[in-house]
Parts: C-alpha cells; sequence; structure tokens
C-alpha cells in the first residue's frame, strides 16, 4: 500500500506531462470502444438485412436439403417443427416455404427462377419484401395465381403488372408442372440475385404447381436479434430430435456475409494494433522522462535500502495509474460517442453502392456498445501500458545508487 | 421413355417425327397428365408447348443444358446430334469389345472456338455394319459425365436400328432414362407443317 501510495503521488507530480499521457490513453481508447462499436453496428445491419432480405436466422429443412437441394425433399413433420419453434425465446416470426426452381416465361422471353410459395401473413414477420414492393402489392388475394417478382425479372420478361407468367417446374413426381400466374406486384430490393432470379407465389399455388399436396420445403424462424441464434439452434436441436431435418444458422446458409465480417474485422485489429502502438510510444516517453529526471531519487532510495524489485513495482504502478485514469476517460468518451451514435446513427450515403450486395440496404448505420467491445478494449490497454513499463522499471531498478546519487 | 431417379420413376409415351439433319418434332401421348406437351426444334431454336397453360415457351439458351421433360437427356441433346460432324475432329483410337461386338473406339474432339457442351465424345461403333453401341461424353475436365449405351438393334424399314437408347448421368447417382422404340419408320416422307409452331399449338 506504501508503494501504491507513493506511486499514486508520483503520478500527480508533474500534473500537465500525466493529464497528456491520461489523454493519449484516453482518446487512443475512446477511439477504439468507438470504431468497434461502428463496426458492430455495421455487421449487425449487414447480418439483419440479409436475414430479412430472405433467408432468416435459422432455416429448417430434411437433412441433406442444404446439401444438394431438390424439391423432393420435404421439411418431416411440419406440425411438430411447428411447435419446437413457438416454444423458443426471443422469437419474432416464421414462416412455412416451398422452394423449388423453374423456368419463368412470357410471350417475349423466359429464363431460370427460384420460385418462393410463401403465405404472406407468415412471410411478412421474417422477410421485408413487401416494404421494396415498387408497383402493385404483396401477393393480393382475390387474383388467380398472383405473383411477385423483382424489377430486373420484371425488365428480362419484358412483364409489366397484370401481365401473365407461365411458370414451368419439374414437380415432385417427375412429371412437368406448368402453370399460368399474374403478375401482381414488382419489388426493388437492391440486391440483382434477388431481383433478377427470385419470384414469390402463393404457398397453396406452389404445393399446386410442384404437386407436392401440403407438404413443405423449409421453415425459416427470425429471432429479436442476431446474437440468439447459437442459443436458438441448441433449444431446436435439442426439442426437435430427429435425425432427418436439418437446422442451419444464417452464416451456413450465407456464409459470404460470415466471411465478409471476419475480413472486416482482420482490418480492425490490424487498425487497432496501430493504435497501441502509437499509445505504447507516448505512455514510454512520459515514463523515460519521469525516469530520468528523478534518478538522484531512485539514487538515494536504494541508498537508504530500497531494493530493485521494489523500484520496478513502484514504476509500474505508477503507469498501472496512469493507464487507470486513462481507461475511465477512454471508456467515458468511448461509450459516450457510440451510444449517442447508436441512436442517431451514421449516414453512409456515399458509400451505399458497395453495400447493395448485402440486401436489403438502409445508408445509416447504428453504432453498437457491447461488454465484449469495452472489456476487451481495456484489458488491451492495461496490458500495453504494462507491458510497455517494464522497459523504464527494469532500467530505473538497474541504477547504481553511487552514481545516481551524483546524477545531475 | 421411362426416366428413373432415387425419388420417382415415371413412363412416358410420345411420338417422335425427324427429319434430319435439323427438325425434330416431339409430342408426348401418355400419361393424360402431360399428353398434348409438344417440343418443337428447328435448327437450334427450341419451343416447349404446355397444354396446361395453353403456350409456347422458347427455350433460352441458358437453359439448354437444363433436363428435358425431367429426363437425363438435355434440351441440349436433342439440338446437338445434328452438329457432331461439323463441330468435332474424329480419330479412330483402338478397337475394343462392347455389348458383345467387337467395335472400333472413335475419339471425337471438339474443334477449337467450336459452340459444343462436351470437350470430346468417345463412341464405341459396331465394326460389322457401323451401328453405335456406346457413347461417352467428357467435360473439359476430362471427366466422363453422360453415357448413353445403344441396344436392342433390330431391322426396321430395311436397315438396322437400335431401339433401346439408355442414358445415366454419372455424377447423379441413381439417375438414369431409357428410350424405347416401340415402332419405328424410316425414309418414310414427313410433310414440313409438322415442324411448325402452328402444329406445335395444335394437340390433336
Amino acid at each position: 500500500m506504501l508503494f501504491f501510495s507513493m506511486a499514486w503521488r508520483n503520478v500527480w507530480r508533474n500534473r500537465r506531462r500525466s493529464l497528456l499521457t491520461v489523454m493519449a490513453i484516453g482518446l487512443g481508447l475512446a477511439f477504439n470502444i468507438f470504431l468497434r462499436g461502428v463496426t458492430d453496428g455495421w455487421h449487425d445491419e449487414m447480418i439483419d438485412n440479409s436475414v430479412r432480405a430472405e433467408i432468416g436466422h435459422i432455416q429448417i429443412h430434411r437433412a441433406g436439403y442444404h446439401e444438394e437441394p431438390s424439391i423432393n425433399k420435404t421439411l418431416p413433420d411440419p406440425p411438430e417443427v411447428e411447435r419446437a419453434i413457438r416454444g423458443l425465446p426471443n422469437l419474432l416470426g416464421y414462416s412455412f416455404r416451398v422452394i423449388g426452381s423453374g423456368l419463368a416465361s412470357t410471350a417475349e422471353n423466359s429464363t431460370g427462377v427460384e420460385i418462393l410459395g410463401v403465405d404472406p401473413a407468415q412471410e411478412r414477420t421474417v422477410t421485408t419484401v413487401q416494404r421494396v414492393i415498387v408497383s402493385g402489392q404483396y401477393l393480393s388475394s382475390g387474383v388467380g395465381r398472383p405473383v411477385l417478382i423483382g424489377e430486373l425479372l420484371a425488365r428480362r420478361l419484358k412483364a409489366s403488372l397484370g401481365d401473365k407468367l407461365v411458370l414451368v417446374v419439374q414437380a415432385a413426381d417427375g412429371s412437368m408442372g406448368a402453370q399460368l400466374f399474374r403478375v401482381t406486384g414488382i419489388f426493388r430490393s437492391g440486391s440483382p440475385e434477388l431481383d433478377g432470379g427470385i419470384v414469390y407465389i402463393l404457398r397453396s399455388d406452389a404445393q399446386d404447381l410442384f404437386w407436392l399436396g401440403d407438404r413443405v420445403t423449409e421453415a425459416v424462424v427470425l429471432l429479436r436479434s442476431a446474437r440468439e441464434v447459437p442459443g436458438a439452434v441448441t433449444a431446436l436441436q435439442r426439442n426437435l430430435r430427429r435425425d432427418d431435418a436439418e437446422i442451419l444458422p444464417w452464416w451456413i446458409v450465407e456464409p459470404f456475409i460470415k466471411q465478409l465480417i471476419q475480413l472486416d474485422d482482420a482490418f480492425f485489429y490490424v487498425i487497432a494494433l496501430i493504435f497501441f502502438v502509437v499509445i505504447s510510444i507516448g505512455i514510454l516517453n512520459t515514463l523515460m522522462m519521469s525516469i530520468f529526471e528523478r534518478t538522484r531519487e531512485f539514487g538515494v532510495m536504494m541508498a537508504l535500502g530500497t531494493k530493485p524489485g521494489q523500484i520496478v513495482r513502484l514504476v509500474l504502478e505508477e503507469a498501472f495509474g496512469l493507464g487507470l485514469v486513462g481507461l475511465g476517460v477512454g471508456c467515458a468518451l468511448g461509450s459516450a460517442a457510440t451510444l449517442f451514435f447508436a441512436k442517431e446513427g451514421i449516414n453512409l450515403a456515399s458509400v451505399k453502392a458497395g453495400a447493395a450486395v448485402t440486401g436489403i440496404t438502409s445508408s445509416v448505420v447504428y453504432t453498437e456498445l457491447t461488454q465484449v467491445n469495452l472489456i476487451y478494449s481495456s484489458i488491451a490497454v492495461l496490458v500495453v501500458v504494462l507491458v510497455v513499463a517494464l522497459y523504464p522499471a527494469a532500467r530505473a531498478s538497474r541504477l547504481k545508487p553511487i552514481h545516481a546519487i551524483r546524477y545531475v | 421413355m421411362t426416366v428413373k431417379t432415387p425419388d420417382w420413376q415415371r413412363t412416358l409415351q410420345m411420338r417422335y417425327w425427324a427429319l434430319n439433319p435439323n427438325k425434330t418434332f416431339i409430342r408426348v401421348t401418355a400419361p393424360a397428365k402431360e399428353a398434348g406437351t409438344g417440343t418443337l426444334r428447328l435448327g437450334t431454336n427450341m419451343w416447349n408447348y404446355l397444354p396446361s397453360v395453353e403456350q409456347t415457351i422458347k427455350i433460352p439458351p441458358s437453359l439448354m443444358l437444363e433436363s428435358w421433360m425431367g429426363s437425363d437427356f438435355t434440351n441440349d441433346d436433342l439440338v446437338r446430334e445434328s452438329s457432331i460432324v461439323t463441330d468435332y475432329s474424329h480419330r479412330i483410337d483402338g478397337e475394343t469389345m462392347e455389348g458383345g461386338d467387337p467395335c472400333y473406339r472413335i475419339v471425337s474432339t471438339a474443334k477449337p472456338n467450336a459452340p459444343v457442351v462436351w470437350d470430346r465424345i468417345i463412341l464405341y461403333v459396331r465394326q460389322s455394319d457401323a451401328i453405335p453401341r456406346r457413347e461417352e461424353y467428357l467435360d473439359s475436365k476430362g471427366k466422363v459425365q453422360k453415357v448413353l449405351t445403344l441396344g436392342d438393334i433390330r431391322e426396321t424399314s430395311g436397315r438396322l436400328y437400335p431401339m433401346r437408347w439408355k442414358m445415366i448421368s454419372v455424377n447423379k447417382q441413381g439417375h438414369e432414362t431409357v428410350l424405347q422404340f416401340t415402332k419405328l419408320a424410316l425414309d418414310r416422307p414427313i410433310p414440313n407443317s409438322v415442324f411448325t409452331q402452328e402444329n406445335l399449338r395444335r394437340p390433336f
């Protein structure tokens, strides 16, 4: 305790220098926390976009469907699956879909598409396609066999609202299924993949078209947040003891997003590393200065019987004190900035073009403050400060009292 | 035509008119669910007619490699045959036994810039009368993708002809398609009006 209070007093002996160091640590840490907050928010947004564009947080199929999709691999026991899904905490919505591929054709042209048979009331709770409809509406009932298509596909097929569209598929019994649909809605999500390759039809129409009876292809689940996914997958696996079903989190369905996030994280770590190097040079400078300044003082202490180990301890504790104050400042500033932009959002309209690949995108990013972020950043700062302090501490402890006392 | 997959098996009956080298017309006659479905090919253009929606659909080039009527034959298989002479160079590569007959093994390699799907086709042709017994289709990596075996060689209209064609997709386990001709007439004149879109839209 004696050494700690001595160290604490030493820290405040040269107020201006110490405050500058504290600010350097604090601002560095604050920037780090904020940057991580932006990255976290951006990642959440990216996940949320792709999840709400089509794939949901969790998908359940017949085992082997993801590996090799086929219209014959239908979901085993949907009522049981539904019961398991309903038991999940933090459930936002779920939808049972029929998915297949086929040929969409008009009098003008034809092209291959993915066909999504959905129940609009259910699908609304999971995906946001209804928000990006540019003309017409979402599978309005009342029209015989409505179809909702993307803008790109509409252009390719030269189809507009009210036009006839034929879907030709290979049905579950191997026969050719063909049916006439009417375009009742056109959507623009911003993702060429969705806009040019997906058609939405009613689930019951899809079941007729694919000769499926009342079977479905997949159940898709949306949770309150992407963070709930691992827990929910485990819960589903526990409650749905079936070897013939597969339960897939979004990152298996869409590994691209996961890889993008990992790449982005790598960039973040490089930047964080640079910041810590800069901070540590600042701290090193301060500590070296204060050691040189106090050469005589250390000499006297040692002449009076202070052991080298105690000198090391003293210097380390000074550094720790500086670090601790800096930590407080940094966490306060960083959290404040992150929380502010978590509410206000950062407008990234200028880089929106690059964001289109991730699905339906808004151009505002909301930062996010996580405990992991605060804890890791704080630990990193303290470790850096202590490691950097080792060198001046070692130097101070190696002084020869007889020379040090005479040092001018 | 019988198509077998691990999930289902079905048999279609159909009538087939061909005027070589490049006109083909196919009409499905059974089962009732698909009767009337038709395919017309003129050169490299292809149309399908679907009676359930009373629509003719032009098969775009991007779908040429898709399955024809759910079988192991692709749309391209129906179109391609005419070009094997012009788009490939051929060479005899030894003699083997195939289906119990001594055969020549002929390696046909795609000519540079030829607009074809298969890089190489290996033909096994019976030595006695030049009737093909087996054809292997190889992709650009030299891997066999499809194997066509021809059998049930009978004399029809004064000529020997393989009446049973079996197509296997190598990379799809358990998928095979057997085409069995029940009646075959060769060298019969066919009016040109058969090979028209009007005829395609007029089932029976």
